[in-house]
């Protein structure tokens, strides 16, 4: 099977983190074809090495510069640039409706889908080239003058908002119509325009859609803009837009698979339906995290992770001075890297240490290679952030054998599950909750080996890089070997308004592996 | 509840017990939600959860969310959530100004020291002619791919790109000064009136160079700085007329702009190009070759004015030059504002076209000016069609050359380069073969037309807003 695989800003051109996960999922499976399309900033070296089964790698540089157009480009591409108009402003009719957004919306769907469609027909004048003259900016001021009506808490939008909206989406609109090669099943690593590109070449060549989502493209675009040195309205436009390429990207895919439940939620909030939602939780490769039998010679509690706000270092501290009083000798060390521009959290922890009087008993360790030396200078391994995904490093404590608490966040208990048997949650922002579960496993010898037993199974039976490959290999196999069920016929869709889209009546059949892990 | 509470109420959610701490502070920063999803975004990351929300009587985050006003309390509320883009604009907009002001005075302080010191040296007027276009060719093949690497944030890659082709663009110069005058010592002339043209031409070259470069890579203090210290080098040697001035005044520009290149290029640590990449030799390509189409056509319009008036042509078209910059600067500011007020995609763009007219008109009624004052100044007998004659060919020379200016700095370097070479083909040609009154006056209309044309197409360019 030949299998494209699209992802943004990750694989192959930078290390670590989603970049990982695809040089597994790739190396994993030497029995397919494998075709990589890196949306990039620009970069186009890969710093991975290249396994055999790679067919090709293609780079699509988002923020690189723009294609010339060709000689006589404006009287050869008069009527295509009559058609890009047409469909930026249905595209963005559907971004921001008259009437309230709907992610279900499948008149409205079908819309975009037109739109999107029409804007990836091949011609010789490339889209970016035509997005570059005028973009989409005359279509935000018409779809906002409509998207206002009945919403007076709106503000004006400016003609200069709109160019900045314009600015930053038709970076991902102008991904469209570029060519790569031939696969017979795409998978986007990622939502936004790595689905977007996915999405049209799924339509355009009828072939099934996979959709991985590691953290929650819309949630974390959510986050970023807001960083943005933006105004609301360009805000509003830009987070609307990726709104409805989301959605669609959701309602189009054949199989959305998480990589954890709590992902899942967002998913189907935003309209993915729960039939087609596989969770394949992240796998860790058990031979570089062997179990870990001997512990430090004082009682201590462990913490690895970058020195971030969200990593809530203070409630850690707090929860580490409450038990104290009752474990005398304990001690707390913080592994990781303070990354630029925290340097002031870090001291607002340790001024905060300070004034509980347990600062005797921390150690600020830096960074370290590897998460095994952290795992192994702790009794127990604690994680108190606000916000996580799936976090890796209690993984990778519970491979080694190690009790766990941790903060009730995100997918965290799918990791340790909520039994108590191979790790403790708490809830966040909570240190005396937290103090007593330190506490009741730095007392307890018996119950904190019995913990890390268990942790150790568990992580093996649900965590094992070997089991995470093979369910992305059944997922493949499901999409390929009924694809003619799969996907609809996409271009009549489009050309026909009140068609059925984007394989909405699809369901696929689940099989038990697949039962298991969702 | 009001979304407010989010960026207005921490303080009382951080005293109301832990698991309402959920509002992190510095999080103000990201301004108001923009819908429920967003709040639940902003929600989750700060530590409040489905759990929370449980126990605040919701079934999940999403719920919760969904309870939150997202219209405005008031409406100056919601003008104080975005970042304020008025103040670093304004900002933005005076540097800008003073960046362009420097770099005008440092070119027109350049061009007096060397005037100055070619009428006092005795190098002949063929010699500053040769040393003027070999300056411009040369600082434009230098400055354009320095100030595109520039504008795409690679400072240290400006400076090793911008460094290398002044190199090169040097040692052009030399090679071309001593073949050129040892053609032209065989034909005529002493051998220390040569050797003395040579680094005439190389010096202007190094120093049009070392302009170029510090005037994109430059920090705003050091280029005004230099530039005032170059305006009154060139006043002072107007007055003096020193040869030595002149090559004193090179040498130091370019010592401050070697110590500049290597600063910035060993900021960007190794991560910058060694060496120019293809893009940087388009860019290169199309920067030099506006400078010879702008050139050839100020060439030919000082062969269709008569001999007298051909200084004050040369100083109207160094002056539109020197008023081009600011020109950008405030028409970029004029569109600014437009854009930022204006709510209909036809209102702006017809205004826009109309502001780029009216820039043009004034930059063109400045330099008609200047040459007239100029030729009533030098040339007190000059007949009316021959004032007529050098009107003409200062506006045409200041249109074409701001045309050229808005053109390349929209990003549509390609365009100018067309336009320049186009039009000074249609100069040199009218010149050279078709003299005639009516085939300069359709020349000149239509060089005008073009490049407005032009300039009014690339100011229509929404970036540039």
């Amino acid at each position: 099977v030949r299998i494209g695989l699209v992802n943004e800003g990750t694989y192959p051109v930078v290390a670590g983190g989603v970049s990982t996960w695809c040089h597994q999922l790739v190396s994993g499976m030497d029995e397919h074809e494998w075709h990589l399309l890196a949306i990039t900033g620009g970069q186009a070296t890969s710093v991975w090495p290249r396994p055999a089964q790679v067919a090709s790698t293609t780079y699509f540089p988002m923020w690189g510069a723009v294609p010339a157009p060709p000689v006589g480009w404006r009287y050869r591409s008069r009527h295509r640039r009559a058609v890009v108009a047409e469909a930026l402003d249905d595209f963005w009719r559907f971004a921001l409706p008259v009437e309230p957004f709907d992610v279900r919306g499948g008149a409205r769907l079908e819309g975009t889908v037109a739109a999107l469609w029409h804007l990836a027909e091949p011609h010789d004048v490339p889209l970016a080239a035509l997005l570059a003259i005028d973009g989409s900016a005359p279509a935000i001021l018409r779809a906002w003058s409509g998207h206002r009506h009945g919403r007076p808490h709106l503000p004006t939008l400016s003609v200069a908002d709109a160019t900045q909206a314009a600015a930053l989406v038709d970076r991902a609109l102008a991904l469209l119509d570029l060519p790569w090669p031939e696969v017979d099943v795409v998978h986007a690593a990622a939502n936004g325009p790595a689905a977007l590109v996915a999405m049209v070449r799924s339509w355009r060549h009828r072939i099934p859609m996979v959709l991985t989502e590691h953290g929650v493209y819309l949630r974390e675009r959510y986050l970023a803009m807001g960083d943005l040195p933006v105004s609301w309205s360009v805000r509003y436009a830009v987070l609307s837009a990726l709104r409805a390429i989301c959605t669609l990207a959701y309602a189009h895919a054949s199989l959305v698979l998480p990589v954890s439940r709590f992902n899942a939620r967002w998913q189907h909030q935003l309209g993915a339906d729960p039939a087609r939602i596989f969770t394949i939780h992240n796998g860790v490769d058990g031979t570089a995290f062997e179990p870990i039998d001997d512990e430090p010679a004082v009682p201590t509690i462990s913490f690895v992770g970058r020195i971030d706000p969200l990593k809530d270092l203070e409630t850690l501290v707090e929860a580490f001075a409450l038990v104290r009083p009752h474990v005398p000798q304990v001690r707390l060390r913080i592994f990781g890297p303070c990354p630029a521009g925290n340097e002031h959290y870090r001291d607002q922890v340790a001024a905060r240490a300070s004034r509980l009087g347990v600062d005797d008993a921390l150690t600020w360790e830096g960074p370290v290679d590897g998460s095994v030396p952290a795992i192994r200078a702790g009794h127990v391994v604690a994680l108190s952030s606000i916000s996580e995904g799936l976090p890796f490093t209690v993984m990778e404590a519970m491979f080694c054998g190690r009790a766990t608490v941790s903060t009730d966040v995100g997918g965290v208990n799918e990791v340790v599950g909520r039994d108590g048997t191979s790790g403790l949650l708490v809830p966040p922002r909570d240190p005396k909750a937290m103090a007593g579960a330190f506490h009741e496993l730095l007392v307890d010898h018996a119950r904190r080996a019995a913990m890390g037993r268990a942790a150790r199974r568990r992580a093996l039976d649900h965590f094992e890089l070997g089991q995470c490959i093979d369910q992305y290999r059944l997922a493949y196999d499901l999409c390929t070997s009924s694809s003619d069920d799969l996907v609809h016929d996409l271009t009549d869709a489009a050309r026909q308004p009140g068609v059925a889209m984007a394989a909405a009546g699809f369901v696929p059949a689940r099989s038990p592996a697949m039962e298991q892990v969702s | 509840v009001s979304a407010d509470s989010l960026l207005y109420r921490q303080d009382q959610l951080d005293r109301s017990g832990p698991r309402r701490r959920w509002a992190e502070p510095g999080r103000d920063a990201r301004g108001r939600p923009v819908d429920h999803l967003d709040v639940a975004a902003r929600l989750e990351s700060s530590g409040f959860g489905d759990l929370a929300a449980v126990d605040e009587g919701s079934p999940d985050v999403f719920a919760y969310a969904a309870g939150f006003d997202l219209a405005p309390a008031r409406r100056e509320r919601l003008r104080e959530t975005p970042p304020p883009p008025a103040a670093r604009s304004a900002e933005a907009t005076t540097s800008r100004w003073a960046e362009a002001t420097s770099r005008s005075v440092l070119i027109l302080g350049g061009a007096l020291t060397f005037s100055a010191a070619g009428a006092g040296g005795g190098i002949r007027s063929e010699t500053l002619l040769v040393a003027g276009v070999a300056g411009w060719v040369a600082g434009q093949l230098c400055g354009a791919p320095t100030w595109r690497r520039r504008g795409l944030g690679d400072r240290a890659g400006a400076a090793r790109v911008g460094s290398w082709l002044a190199v090169l663009a040097v040692g052009l110069a030399v090679v071309g000064a001593i073949i050129g005058h040892a053609a032209d010592l065989v034909v005529s002339g002493p051998a220390a009136v040569a050797l003395a043209d040579t680094g005439t031409v190389v010096t202007w070259v190094v120093y049009a160079v070392a302009a170029a470069l510090l005037g994109v890579l430059g920090n705003l203090s050091r280029v005004a700085g230099v530039a005032v210290i170059t305006a009154v080098v060139g006043v002072v040697g107007l007055a003096i007329a020193e040869h030595a001035l002149a090559v004193g005044a090179a040498a130091v520009l370019l010592a401050m702009t070697v110590e500049q290149a290597r600063r910035a290029a060993s900021a960007g640590g190794r991560q910058g190009l060694a060496r120019p990449d293809r893009a940087d030799v388009v860019s290169a390509r199309n920067g030099a070759g506006q400078a010879v189409g702008l050139a050839a056509c100020l060439l030919g319009l000082l062969v269709l004015v008569p001999g007298p008036l051909r200084a004050p042509v040369t100083v109207a078209a160094m002056a539109a030059s020197t008023l081009s910059e600011p020109m950008l600067v405030g028409l970029g500011a004029i569109f600014g504002s437009l854009a930022r007020r204006a709510t209909t995609w036809r209102r702006v763009r017809w205004t826009v076209a109309m502001v780029t007219l009216a820039g043009l008109v004034v930059l063109a009624a400045a330099t008609v000016g200047l040459a007239l004052l100029m030729a009533a100044w030098l040339v007190t007998s000059a007949p009316h069609a021959q004032q007529h004659a050098a009107a003409a060919a200062a506006g045409a020379v200041s249109v074409v050359n701001g045309g050229c200016a808005l053109a390349q700095r929209a990003g549509r370097d390609r365009a100018a380069m067309s336009a320049a070479v186009g039009c000074g083909i249609a100069v040199v040609v009218t010149a050279w073969w078709l003299p005639s009154p009516l085939a300069v006056v359709l020349m000149i209309g239509s060089v005008v037309a073009t490049m407005t044309l032009v300039a009014v197409r690339a100011a229509w360019q929404p970036v540039n807003w």
